[in-house]
């Protein structure tokens, strides 16, 4: 029956509101039990950290980073035990403040590899296309978000918004079964799958860099520079072997990277491993891979990051526990601001 | 803050219910703090800056002309305040355009000028020059308040991607800005979700397949590139047409009806009714102030004048977009397509009903050939450059090399979808214009609206599950928030 009642009522304008209200009641319903569906999935960060710590006592060899070393180290071809505990997008800031919170619960651990890329220096997970996995390590490292107004994003507090509705919907299909983590092995490699073949044109290199220097800033160097040192410092002050790792790029990539970024970035690697007894590693062009091992120019596939990581092998020799050095010093020396 | 994101969502709500609680004079006011707020957002400070300063100069130049005697000195003013604010919007499109690099992210190179297009600029100048015109013309008083002028041009729905509403209709509005409309709010809320429904659940979810094919169109094959043309087609209608759904339906919220975009425009019989059904608030706002105007002053040239004011408005609806050849070129073959088809149309229609027969068959197919022209166009529109668009198209007929794709490869997985999810878009694009249908149908829509709250509220729920379960990760970008 059509209301008589003007539009603007009083009687109209609070039943609009109740109803709204009982609407958006059922909305959040739905969505909380999404909510404690998706909690029960693990993620990657924590399937690493259950399988890290079932390997604890064994682990001698720590592998940080970003994609690069997550797809591209087999830990299992390393001497000793290694463990991969590299993630998607992992900038120096997470590497260091997972560092601090791991490497004390690793009693055996004796090397650590930090990756120092291209982008390494000059990027920030906050301002990155994949910034919303900043949220993970909050959560499930409870590492601080490094700005204030990241703390306003609906993801820090639901699951659902964080890895999207439709997510969460797929997985309700699926009952909530299994995790978000498929691919990781019991060392924490993400082996590449097979079908994963973008290819190492020069088109997807420079589709690959267009996306990189996008994220990549200047003003992220000086920054990252001290959290470098004070990872190395940290590391070496615990008597641990570090090494500092260029991971091999194809030459398509190579070729497009501009040198003026990248210039800075390996001296100051090369500058702090001299000053901290460190040592850097620079695979960037290594000819014993083919193109065949890549997964895209700058990413080695499954079977490229098994023979990266024996030439890697070769290269380090096993752990050793190395001298320590004072960890006061800083980068004052080096110049670097 | 994208119109996606939850702080948007949280500004809203601040703002309908500040606007509830504050007295209705000062409605208006909380109105133009939102929008500032929500543009300051959006983009560089300048931004707002440049918004304030160009509603400033207008509300100024409205005022003296309207105080103006003579006809030479009002024509002096309106000729060089529109001047002014159109070098405006040219010199930001071209400087995007003759400098890229600025107009880019900063891509790590220090001390970069950056350079960048206020969102929304075409759309609040192209409101600001509207009310110029209809001051000059006596349709319109000037307004004497700024504030209601400023949220004229600054109205938070609106000013990202539009629609460009008139400005006797939206000031009438304000006037209205007395108490809270239940019934709108609820219309409103209606359409919010529908946007929301075709945003994320048709237009992200065929953004990959489309960015993919259009970006690199060498490496896909005719069949999947003629796929990848139409579906750009049904993204572009659903992305462009779920944020006019938000922005109608948020006005709502606040008692603000803003003019349709949209009229089942994929169904139109012929090009000129195209126009007529697809972006309608830039189509009618060129038609009133640039094609009437011309046509006006070359009516002694008979249909070579009529020839030209057509072509004239179609390439300024293509150079609205941005500066780029691509732009020009989708503007200017629009143009020459109108311009037969305006001159035939006489001799088509008399040659028709000779024959009742092909007549019938025109039905039919005016629709369908209408839809391939207006894709053919859109090619053109979505390309990075004219040779992009040319590889696109020259491989879309089978013109590529010998012995790359078979031209009839269908790699769904090359296409980043699989065929069930093109199905289920396709399915949901169906969902979407019949809806459509049945909005514009208002005997339907009214039975829709006074059935039980039951099947109602199922409706809704269904949508808003579909939408969820379609929605993908991170905030979506409207496509035409660029222009």
């Amino acid at each position: 029956m059509p209301n008589s009642e003007p539009a603007g009522s009083p009687p109209l304008v609070r039943k609009f509101w109740l109803r709204l209200l009982a609407f958006f009641a059922l909305v959040a319903l739905g969505w909380a039990g999404l909510e404690l569906g998706m909690a029960r999935m693990a993620n990657s960060h924590v399937v690493k950290q259950r399988r890290l710590h079932a390997l604890a006592n064994e682990i001698d060899t720590l592998i940080l980073g970003s994609s690069e070393t997550y797809y591209g180290i087999s830990p299992h071809e390393l001497s000793g035990t290694a463990f991969n505990l590299a993630n998607w997008a992992q900038s120096l800031y997470f590497d260091y403040e997972i560092s601090k919170r791991i490497v004390p619960e690793l009693p055996k651990l004796k090397r650590v590899i930090l990756l120092v890329n291209y982008m390494s220096l000059y990027s920030e997970l906050y301002d990155h296309p994949e910034s919303w996995r900043q949220y993970d390590y909050f959560r499930d490292w409870g590492i601080p978000l490094q700005r204030p107004i990241d703390y306003l994003n609906l993801g820090l507090l639901s699951r659902v918004a964080l890895y999207s509705p439709h997510a969460a919907i797929e997985a309700l299909s699926h009952g909530f079964r299994g995790d978000r983590a498929p691919h990781i092995d019991d060392r924490g490699w993400y082996r590449v799958p097979d079908e994963d073949r973008w290819g190492v044109g020069p088109d997807q290199a420079q589709k690959r860099l267009g996306v990189h220097h996008s994220f990549m800033h200047q003003r992220y160097f000086a920054n990252n520079a001290a959290t470098l040192e004070q990872l190395v410092v940290f590391l070496r002050s615990r008597g641990l072997e570090v090494v500092m790792l260029t991971t091999p790029v194809w030459d398509t990539y190579r070729a497009a990277i501009r040198e003026r970024l990248w210039e800075p970035t390996r001296t100051l690697a090369s500058e702090l491993a001299r000053k901290h007894g460190a040592r850097y590693l620079n695979l960037q062009s290594e000819p014993r891979l083919s193109a065949d091992e890549f997964e895209d120019p700058d990413h080695l596939n499954a079977y490229g990051a098994v023979h990266f990581a024996h030439i890697l092998d070769e290269t380090l020799g096993a752990p050793a526990l190395a001298k320590t050095t004072e960890p006061s010093q800083t980068l004052a020396g080096l110049g670097v601001r | 803050m994208s119109f996606l994101s939850v702080p948007f969502f949280l500004l809203v709500t601040i703002a309908v219910v500040a606007f509830q609680l504050s007295p209705p004079r000062f409605r208006a006011h909380v109105l133009l703090g939102a929008s500032l707020g929500f543009y300051a957002s959006y983009g560089p400070a300048y931004a707002v800056l440049l918004l304030l300063a160009a509603t400033l100069g207008v509300h100024q130049a409205a005022l003296a002309i309207e105080r103006r005697e003579s006809e030479s000195a009002k024509l002096r003013l309106v000729t060089v305040s529109v001047t002014g604010l159109t070098v405006l919007l040219a010199a930001f499109k071209l400087a995007s355009t003759l400098f890229p690099w600025a107009a880019a992210n900063a891509a790590a190179e220090p001390g970069v000028l950056r350079v960048l297009v206020p969102l929304g600029l075409s759309y609040y100048l192209f409101k600001l020059i509207a009310y110029l015109l209809e001051v000059y013309w006596e349709n319109l008083p000037a307004e004497r308040s700024f504030v209601a002028l400023a949220l004229y041009a600054a109205f938070f729905p609106q000013v990202v991607s539009g629609p460009i509403q008139r400005p006797g209709e939206f000031f009438a509005q304000v006037q209205g800005f007395q108490r809270f409309d239940a019934a709108s709010a609820t219309q409103g809320l209606r359409r919010i979700l529908f946007g929301l429904f075709k945003k994320i659940a048709i237009a992200d979810r065929l953004a990959t397949l489309v960015n993919a094919q259009h970006q690199n169109p060498g490496a896909y094959s005719s069949l999947e590139l003629l796929l990848g043309a139409y579906l750009f087609a049904l993204q572009l209608y659903a992305d462009f047409s779920g944020v006019t759904d938000l922005a109608i339906g948020i006005g709502q919220l606040f008692g603000v009806k803003a003019p349709e975009n949209f009229d089942l425009p994929f169904f139109s019989r012929n090009l000129q009714e195209y126009w007529r059904r697809w972006h309608m608030s830039l189509t009618s706002w060129l038609a009133d102030y640039l094609f009437t105007p011309l046509r006006m002053a070359l009516r002694d040239y008979g249909k070579l004048g009529l020839a030209f004011a057509v072509f004239v408005n179609m390439v300024a609806v293509g150079v609205w977009h941005g500066v780029a050849w691509t732009y020009l070129a989708f503007g200017v073959l629009h143009g020459v397509f109108l311009v037969v088809s305006v001159l035939t149309l006489k001799p088509r229609d008399a040659f028709f009903a000779k024959h009742p027969l092909l007549q019938r068959v025109r039905r039919v197919s005016g629709p369908l050939v209408t839809f391939q022209l207006v894709v053919l166009g859109l090619v053109i529109f979505r390309a990075d450059s004219l040779g992009q668009a040319a590889q696109y198209l020259s491989r879309l007929i089978g013109w590529a090399e010998p012995g790359t794709i078979a031209a009839t490869r269908l790699d769904f997985k090359l296409l980043t979808v699989s065929p069930k999810a093109i199905g289920t878009i396709c399915m949901l694009g169906a969902l979407m214009e019949c809806v459509h249908w049945v909005q514009r149908r208002p005997a339907l829509a009214r039975r829709f609206v006074e059935a039980p709250a039951a099947y109602r509220w199922a409706f809704y729920y269904g949508v808003v599950v579909l939408t969820l379960a379609m929605s993908r990760l991170g905030e979506g970008n409207f496509i035409y928030a660029q222009f």
